[in-house]
């Protein structure tokens, strides 16, 4: 009887016991996501934190905290930038990398930023956010006001005076460190000559169908910078970059033109298909199944050094309006800290080895005179026209164009 | 039997006290502010508005129909086949059962992204079945991905091994005097089947199929990789809403999904306490 009794006791034990290590596992990735977390262990995090012995006398620089999303290759870009700057004799702050996979907590970061905004935190470990300017307007509308970023004192970022491209966001708020854009790719070899205008690519759809596919919008930024491509340019410029809900009447003809080359598009098991993410259209393009995609061009290029696509891949634009592109800048958020200290990174980020190392990490368009900037990648971003990128923010418009997309489209048989 | 003492009890309740803080904690009190959002409009004030767009708009109707269908056709396809394999396992004794009873617990041991990308490779329209077909001068193309046949496809291969593994214990429950006793008054094999293993095992099938149910009725990675893209399974529709701000749209699709997995926990009790009901009148 007795040893029974013990028996059950230790079976409730071990339950008891079971239940809180398996609680406490399925626990920790939700803690995660508070903010600021020490143990956000992205592989990157824990590199950057590795490589800071900062030998000279670490409780003098403060640590500055920079957050940013994005696919994988930006993590790695940033921690080889924020390796480099921390071993720096001058570095004026240690800093540190924060970093959200799209994705996975992409939607989240400007939650946090406005929870912090909105409960007057000033010192939330935001201190500088890396972010495409486009995007930059829903951060201001999540929380729900324009005082979210701080300005900028241009005059303590010496290396400032040499940034050539002007931001699609406040200029006086953002500094732009690089730029993307995205482009038609297609294979030489298969495709000798690309349709060269807007009127071309429609014919040539339907002269081939199943050759040409785009991303569903509202899972990757080339098939939704392809969309809203379409659908603005037969509106006025003034509309590119506003969320006025007025302009959506005149998104018709737009759409009308999508569901037009609908029936020619990709197909698979019968019907038409458009792939999610922009990798999903890659893979079409690298197996081969299609000719032609609006892709981004830094994924391109990373993919021709890859070797998943050929050489013979080429990238171009079309000549009566080009696919948007967007500049990317640092922010100061006002619920961060460090701001003085910060600049100081924001200035190295722009110098030519910066710059040098965005082009070689993840093929970003630099920001200031190319020809300053020494490189054996350099070729391959050259060749890009980005002097007529359209810069197409929409704001909180830009849910509804999808939702429209999803509607009108995607339901299309 | 000692006498449970009134201290018995206070230990059992103190040990018990920590894990359920935690269920409280982290699963009840999410649950309750998801259910209440689901009922807010945008303005945190009190609304059925998400709940009348779930029940009326064309896309979400689709959306919510198509995940009914295909988690139904899941259960079905996973049930049937497993089954088979498991009666194949139990009541043949050969090498090949065997080797295969060691080898169809795999797929659990395959991470759910790994599986399903490997399988695109082999399937996918340019993928490894088109390539050999190349080979021998034909342009096969199993068109299988972005539709809802590769969703069924790939949580039928996920599901398999767990029915598999879950029947074959049911029937391994069941002696093998019993099938002899049947086939010594003359049952037939088909006969023993419907009349014995079958009833025998149905508690054990009941429950795998609510286990398939609820797995598969909030699935995300699968579709969300080689669904289409409309209609949608309601786990990306839900992400989709979630990632477009509509907090308050989502909670309504957690509590919509919730509510599906309730209804087959239901018929999960029940046939648990029908099963207690049939042993107190005896065999």
């Amino acid at each position: 009887m007795q040893r029974k009794r013990t028996l059950a006791l230790l079976l409730v034990l071990c339950l008891s016991l079971l239940t809180v290590t398996a609680c406490g596992s399925s626990s920790s990735p939700a803690s995660s996501a508070s903010p600021a977390p020490a143990a956000s262990s992205s592989p990157s995090q824990a590199a950057s934190s590795e490589a800071q012995p900062a030998p000279a006398a670490p409780a003098e620089k403060p640590k500055v905290t920079l957050w940013t999303t994005g696919s994988q290759n930006l993590s790695d870009l940033f921690t080889a930038a924020i390796n480099e700057y921390n071993a720096l004799p001058d570095a004026k702050c240690t800093m540190e990398l924060q970093f959200l996979m799209s994705g996975t907590g992409d939607t989240l970061l400007y939650d946090r930023l406005a929870a912090a905004f909105k409960s007057n935190q000033k010192d939330a470990g935001f201190d500088i956010i890396a972010e495409n300017s486009t995007a930059l307007f829903n951060y201001e509308a999540v929380a729900g006001s324009t005082d979210l970023f701080l300005p900028v004192d241009f005059s303590k970022i010496p290396n400032y005076a040499n940034v050539q491209v002007e931001t699609a966001f406040h200029k006086e708020k953002s500094v732009p460190y690089r730029i993307t854009t995205v482009v038609f790719a297609y294979d030489e070899e298969r495709l000798p000559n690309p349709p060269k205008t807007w009127d071309e690519l429609t014919q040539w759809i339907k002269d081939n169908p199943g050759r040409f596919a785009y991303n569903s919008p509202s899972t990757g930024g080339a098939g939704g910078g392809f969309v809203q491509t379409s659908v603005y340019r037969h509106i006025d410029k003034s509309a590119w970059t506003s969320s006025d809900p007025k302009w959506v009447e005149q998104w018709e003809t737009g759409f009308n033109w999508l569901k037009e080359i609908h029936p020619y598009l990709y197909q698979s098991g019968g019907s038409v298909v458009y792939p999610n993410k922009n990798q999903g259209t890659l893979d079409l393009l690298i197996n081969k199944e299609v000719d032609m995609i609006p892709a981004w061009a830094d994924q391109v290029m990373s993919n021709m050094a890859a070797g998943t696509l050929p050489p013979t891949t080429k990238m171009y634009q079309l000549s009566d309006g080009a696919l948007n592109g967007t500049d990317v800048v640092f922010t100061f958020p006002s619920v961060g800290s460090h701001q003085e200290e910060a600049y100081d990174f924001v200035n190295f980020m722009l110098s030519p080895r910066g710059q040098q190392l965005c082009l070689e990490t993840i093929y970003a368009v630099p920001v200031i005179d190319i020809s300053t900037i020494d490189s054996p990648a350099k070729a391959a971003v050259e060749s890009l026209d980005i002097s007529n990128m359209s810069v197409i923010a929409l704001g909180e418009l830009g849910a509804q164009l999808n939702d429209k997309w999803d509607a009108e489209i995607a339901t299309l048989k | 039997m000692t006498k449970k003492t009134w201290k018995t009890y206070l230990l059992i309740a103190a040990m018990l006290l920590p894990s359920l803080i935690l269920a409280l904690g982290i699963i009840l009190t999410p649950m309750i502010s998801v259910v209440i959002q689901s009922f807010q409009d945008e303005n945190g004030n009190f609304s059925l508005e998400q709940y009348r767009f779930l029940f009326t708009d064309r896309m979400a109707l689709d959306n919510l129909w198509y995940t009914v269908w295909i988690t139904i056709v899941t259960v079905i396809g996973a049930i049937a086949i497993s089954y088979l394999l498991a009666l194949y396992l139990r009541f043949c004794d050969t090498k090949i059962s065997k080797f295969i009873s060691t080898l169809y617990l795999l797929p659990r041991f395959v991470p759910q992204l790994v599986a399903i990308y490997a399988m695109m490779t082999v399937v996918r329209d340019s993928g490894l079945l088109n390539r050999i077909s190349q080979l021998f001068g034909y342009n096969f193309k199993p068109g299988l991905l972005y539709n809802a046949k590769g969703i069924i496809m790939m949580n039928l291969w996920f599901n398999i091994a767990f029915a598999t593994m879950i029947i074959v214990a049911a029937l391994a429950g069941i002696p093998d005097s019993i099938v002899e006793s049947s086939r010594d008054v003359g049952a037939g094999k088909i006969h023993t089947f419907f009349k014995m293993i079958l009833p025998l095992s149905f508690k054990d099938v009941m429950i795998v199929m609510t286990f398939i149910f609820m797995s598969n009725i909030s699935s995300f990675t699968t579709p969300y990789i080689i669904g289409p893209n409309h209609p949608k399974l309601l786990g990306v529709y839900l992400r989709d809403q979630f990632s477009r701000m509509r907090y308050e749209r989502a909670a309504a699709i957690s509590v919509l999904i919730f509510a599906f997995s309730s209804i087959s926990a239901v018929v999960y009790l029940y046939t648990n306490l029908k099963e207690k009901e049939w042993e107190k009148t005896g065999l």
